[in-house]
């Protein structure tokens, strides 16, 4: 392991200073997924500033409508609120009690998850379908960023080496909405992701009003489906209508895959099925 | 058989308290003055030849030396049965993860950074990674001029299958798999009053010491293994590794060296369990009297032998499992390939082909249109009964009461309610395992009992504590011997420099072989305490004298007495006694026909399984566990051997294969190569079977790895039970249950 | 790096090294071995401590990161009591066989009580589910927390 400087934050104003002083820097706080790569030597020579002590960022709070999440805030942190959580999420709280393990959520941060852009993070498709918007601050300037429009590609995000990612936002559903989240993997716990789907829907007299689905693990990022969306507004919510949305979803996910071999493509077929059939509901 | 007052209770494990205290030390907890620190260099590729240059990387800051083929003092060679390992590679690299150099530094990190300079010029050659083409006259070799390491075959009877009314027949096959003992391994040596010491985790203190004397050329009496905390072993500690090239460093140096694998490197560097494919078609009357089967079985044995012949002989003489089949057919074949090489795991072959023979034995019963419970009570081995290699068993035969718990527990099983959402199935398996080396070799056990200047009774043996629990059975036995509390006995048995000895901690042996040894030479010392007592005391006999506590007593006078401290004082040396225990197995004819085991253990393990029809998750929900023991020494570490067995056992089954592309292990770490959490065990019922073993230590049998071989064909029963697709490939995946599932994917 | 801290109870001003983990920091510089190394990854959780009473993988923490944290091994003195209760309930009830991943279950398992003085085996199956064991089938040491939660509940209320 090889690492440059050090930098210890204890505020959000200390952190943009350092962020705008030193360049090859990466942050670090939970470091869940950073030291891994640090210790088997992927990344090296950089410097860090640590910003797991900055308390401001960590905060889980209801104002109106609206739930704000502090980017430092841990799974464990969040979890913690879960009482004080609308019902209408029931699949935010779910994916997050599906990351790794104990001992990963109480050190992993929320922020963390969504900076990494890795494809497969469990708690943006939930985020994504609940619209979530980002506060992200630099020296400069402080902007606000759709969580779908932050992923650029795998691993990339739209955040520059001098911002820091402050806090989530997002509304909290009308009642109507349930917002459901299946992760598909091998085991019971601590199971790297095969895909995973989350779906806020709104179903009345068994008709789809509306729908968002997002998903992970089906393309370089986590998206939002609109096109499989399409399919099922305005539906009756039958056997029917259902396969012809797994058959379509598949057809959409197969394209995004088209150069790979064929036995990833048979997992992704499966696995998209498999986690719609259970969010779609 | 008189009342027994230790044997039987569920002691306190001896080490229990500082391993759940973290001060049990395990090599990587060890730190030396002086020490060294070692990595090593190996292959990245199956098969080639190479050239090194390691003149950049000597120069490097903090480097000592850079060890290679050309600084193996002794023989370049090691290996349980054959000598096809090297110490370092000097000609030929046979698999990726081939050990090339090891780079001593002062600092690990000096370590690291040097390797990465050493250059290596590979000139490779064509590999073969599949063992149906590695037996072609023209496939590359590996060793020698045939890949072929192992032939055999056995017959028994006639096979005429046109004299069956119903007959069967499939291929199974079994993945390669991966010990993953929590305890990645780590050795450390030093030089000690100019004798080599070498500290390492292993299954096995004596037989390291001998493959020390050779490749390192020195006097075996020169070397003292020291067997350290054991982080698990599951036969993955058998080949030796690590501990080997640290003894060289130190005896070059003369300085202490240190080295612990990582993850990966620990995957690369013990062997695996074969992957077989097994071919078995059986045959049985309209009543359900199974008398006709004939398999095929083929290993891949990897790059090296291994116990390749071993392995594979278990796996022939367990194929026809716990029935008594009149004709059988066994041809098995092990060869050589460029992948990673397979040695012992857990159940040794015969866990690989019960997932086979139980599987086809469910196949019968559904022809036949019986029930799969009907099918073994008509065809389990009972007393009197041959087995495949016409071996009568004579005692200790309890299956019919293994299968009879279990299915008592099932009938409540089924009746509790399902999960609306989920299909549901529910299946049995039964396993038959013998112990030992077997095969008529001199299987050997040694102790010595002593008893100490405190009175004490000390336990002389090198038999290995690698999580098993052989050190409280081993207690155990003692105390029960001499009436005192297990506590009292103090237990050597981790240098090799003390103890003789007791073979390894393999094939479920210990309890059986060691403990034996240990019962026999304790029953010595007694004798040797009354009549010692006897004189002391100034009796005419030693009839009526008890010991208990450390102490002699008249029962019909118990203020007459003497404390073994005292007897001590005064007969030192007399007070100690060996114990050797063989086994009795005899060498099986070419047709191997004979008696290669004993004793036997069985088993029978009925399971519940869930599974989601949308994404084909598979959860065993619920199981009864019925384990021959013959007596249980501690029932509480049987029970642990059972969960643990079992969860060994639904890993293969659901979760574990070893991804090989051209010889390349491409999940070599625990993120990627999946073991079962917590949350993906059922909580069992566990029922003890006892039916005790004339010859073992208060009837005492083994179990180590009988109580992993049936988990997997359960859970395949009951996987078909709920989905009517028989799987015949494990692991059963959610991915792998989804493709034949309705037939979406084939 | 100059860092406070405190482990098991006991203030230090130390400096560490920036490519220290935490584990390393503990097992090679204040020889506290009890943590372990079984993945470096934080998928075992062998090297489980607690820091500010959450079980974490040491692994997967920089060792500066502990600066004004307040970090507990297995070999911390048992302050609360708890800590030697769930110790001798494991014994007990046979927990460890090759005690590999002892210390870390341990370690989760006070995290646990400490917050649920009342867990049902699932919340014991969450808490050590991070926590790899190849040897127990884990049943023995639910049977552990278990019963060590009936203790402490005795000895608290
Ligand atoms: S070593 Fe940290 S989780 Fe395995
Ligand atoms: S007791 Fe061996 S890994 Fe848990």
């Amino acid at each position: 392991m090889n690492i440059a400087d050090v930098y210890k934050a204890e505020t959000v104003k200390e952190c943009i200073k350092l962020l705008a002083k030193h360049k090859e820097t990466k942050i670090i706080s939970g470091g869940t997924d950073l030291v891994i790569k640090l210790n088997e030597g992927q990344i090296e020579g950089i410097s860090l500033v640590d910003i797991s002590s900055i308390k401001e960022l960590n905060f889980v709070k209801i104002e109106g409508n609206t739930i704000h999440i502090g980017s430092n805030s841990t799974f464990s942190d969040v979890l913690n609120h879960k009482s004080i959580f609308p019902k209408s999420i029931k699949g935010f709280v779910e994916a997050l009690e599906s990351v790794g393990s104990p001992q990963i959520r109480n050190a992993g941060t929320i922020g963390g998850n969504i900076c990494n852009g890795s494809p497969a993070a469990d708690s943006i498709p939930p985020l994504i379908v609940l619209g979530a918007k980002l506060t992200i601050i630099s020296k400069k300037r402080e902007r606000i960023v759709d969580i779908e429009d932050f992923f650029l590609g795998k691993g990339k995000v739209d955040l520059g080496s001098n911002e820091l990612l402050k806090s989530i936002s997002f509304d909290i559903p009308n009642e109507d909405s349930k917002l459901n989240f299946y992760k598909y993997s091998y085991r019971n716990a601590l199971s790297i992701t095969l895909g995973s789907v989350a779906a806020l829907i709104d179903i009345q007299n068994n008709i789809v009003q509306d729908i968002k689905i997002a998903t992970g693990g089906f393309s370089a990022y986590c998206i939002r489906e609109r096109e499989m969306e399409e399919l099922m507004i305005g539906k009756e919510l039958n056997e029917e209508n259902l396969n012809y949305l797994l058959n379509s979803a598949k057809k959409i996910v197969q394209k995004r895959i088209e150069t790979f071999p064929n036995d990833f493509k048979v997992l992704k077929n499966i696995t998209i099925e498999g986690a719609l059939r259970h969010v779609i509901r | 058989m008189d009342k027994l007052n230790i044997v039987g209770k569920s002691s306190f494990r001896v080490d229990g308290i500082d391993k759940i205290s973290g001060r049990s030390i395990y090599p990587q907890d060890i730190k030396l003055k002086e020490m060294f620190h070692a990595v090593t260099l190996r292959s990245t590729v199956p098969h080639a030849t190479f050239t090194l240059n390691t003149e950049k990387a000597s120069k490097m800051s903090g480097v000592v030396k850079i060890f290679t083929a050309h600084d193996v003092t002794g023989k370049n060679e090691h290996g349980v049965l054959f000598k096809d390992h090297q110490v370092f590679m000097d000609r030929k690299i046979n698999r990726i993860g081939d050990p090339l150099a090891l780079v001593v530094a002062e600092t690990l990190k000096e370590a690291k950074v040097a390797m990465k300079e050493i250059e290596v010029l590979y000139n490779e050659l064509p590999g073969v990674f599949c063992p149906l083409e590695a037996m072609n006259e023209d496939a590359p070799k590996i060793h020698g001029d045939s890949n072929i390491i192992a032939n055999m075959k056995l017959e028994k009877g006639t096979v005429d299958f046109s004299k069956c009314d119903v007959v069967v027949e499939n291929t199974f096959k079994v993945p390669m798999v991966e010990h993953a003992f929590l305890q990645p391994e780590s050795a450390v040596s030093y030089i000690e009053d100019d004798k080599l010491v070498v500290i390492s985790s292993t299954q096995y203190p004596h037989w390291d010491r001998f493959e020390l004397s050779l490749a390192l050329g020195l006097k075996e009496e020169n070397i003292k293994v020291l067997n350290a905390a054991v982080g698990g072993a599951f036969g993955g500690r058998e080949d030796i590794t690590s501990q080997i090239h640290v003894a060289l460093a130190t005896k070059t140096l003369k300085k202490p060296v240190k080295i612990t694998y990582g993850r990966e490197e620990s995957f690369l560097a013990h062997s695996k369990r074969h992957p077989m494919t097994i071919r078995m078609k059986i045959g049985a009357l309209k009543d359900g009297k199974i008398t006709a089967m004939k398999n095929e079985i083929l290993a891949d044995s990897g790059a090296y032998a291994s116990w390749a012949p071993s392995v594979l002989r278990k796996a022939m003489t367990h194929s026809t499992g716990p029935y008594e089949i009149e004709n059988v057919k066994v041809n098995a074949k092990s060869v050589y390939t460029n992948n990673p090489f397979t040695g012992a795991m857990r159940g040794f072959g015969a866990t690989q082909v019960a997932v086979g023979y139980e599987q086809i034995i469910d196949q019968l019963a559904e022809e036949l249109g019986i029930s799969t419970y009907e099918i073994r009570e008509k065809n389990i081995l009972r007393i009197g009964s041959k087995t495949g290699t016409s071996q009568t068993m004579y005692n200790s035969v309890p299956v019919d009461r293994c299968l009879e718990a279990v299915k008592k527990e099932m009938e409540i099983i089924k009746k509790k309610p399902v999960n609306k959402d989920m299909l549901t199935g529910y299946g049995i398996a039964l396993s038959i395992y013998g112990t030992g080396y077997g095969n008529g070799f001199p299987d050997v056990s040694s102790n010595i009992a002593k008893i100490n200047s405190d009175g004490k009774i000390e336990i002389f043996s090198g038999f290995t504590e690698v999580g098993q629990g052989a050190k409280t059975v081993m207690a155990q036995i003692a105390s029960e011997v001499f009436n005192t509390s297990s506590s009292n006995i103090i237990i050597n048995c981790e240098d090799t420099d003390k103890v003789p000895d007791s073979g390894t901690a393999a094939a479920s042996r210990q309890t059986y072989n060691t403990g034996n040894a240990v019962k026999k030479s304790c029953e010595k010392l007694k004798d040797i305490i009354l009549n010692l007592a006897q004189k002391e005391l100034g009796l005419n006999n030693n009839i009526g004298l008890e010991v208990k506590d450390e102490l002699v007593y008249l029962r019909t006078l118990p203020s007459m007495e003497i404390t073994f401290k005292d007897l001590f004082s005064k007969y030192k040396d007399e007070l100690s006694s060996k114990g050797k225990f063989v086994a009795q197995t005899t060498q099986m004819d070419d047709l191997s026909q004979g008696a290669p085991y004993w004793p036997y253990g069985f088993n029978a393990l009925g399971v519940k399984v869930e599974i989601d029809p949308a994404t084909g998750r598979i959860n065993v929900v619920d199981g009864v566990f019925a384990q021959d023991v013959g007596r249980a020494i501690n029932p509480r570490l049987v029970e642990g051997q059972m969960d643990g067995g079992f969860v060994m056992g639904l890993g293969y089954a659901l979760y574990e294969d070893i991804n090989l592309v051209d010889g390349e292990i491409k999940n070599r770490k625990f993120s990627s190569y999946i073991i079962p959490t917590a949350k993906d065990m059922p909580t069992l019922k566990k029922i003890i079977i006892e039916d005790p073993e004339e010859t073992g230590p208060f009837g005492a049998k083994g179990i180590g790895e009988s109580v992993t071989i049936p988990a997997a064909p359960a859970i395949l029963n009951a996987i078909y039970d709920a989905s009517k697709v028989r799987f015949t490939k494990l692991p059963v995946t959610p991915i792998e249950f989804m493709k034949k599932f309705g037939n979406k994917y084939d | 790096m100059n860092i406070q801290t405190v482990i098991n109870g006991k203030k230090i001003s130390v400096n560490v090294k920036n490519d220290m983990r935490l584990l390393d920091f503990l097992r090679d510089e204040l020889e506290l071995t009890g943590t372990k190394e079984g993945c470096s990854e934080g998928e075992c959780g062998a090297c489980t401590v607690l820091i500010d009473g959450s079980p974490v993988n040491s692994c997967l923490v920089m060792a500066f990161q502990i600066d004004g944290k307040e970090v507990v091994t297995i070999e911390a003195l048992d302050e609360d009591g708890n800590l030697n209760i769930i110790k001798d309930t494991f014994l007990e009830e046979g927990a460890p066989q090759c005690g590999f991943c002892m210390p870390g279950m341990v370690l989760s398992a006070k995290g646990l009580l400490d917050q649920n003085s009342n867990p049902t085996r699932s919340d014991v199956k969450e808490a050590i589910s991070g926590n790899l064991c190849r040897c127990t089938g884990y049943t023995t040491i639910e049977d552990a927390i278990l019963k060590s939660a009936k203790k402490l509940g005795g000895k608290n209320g």
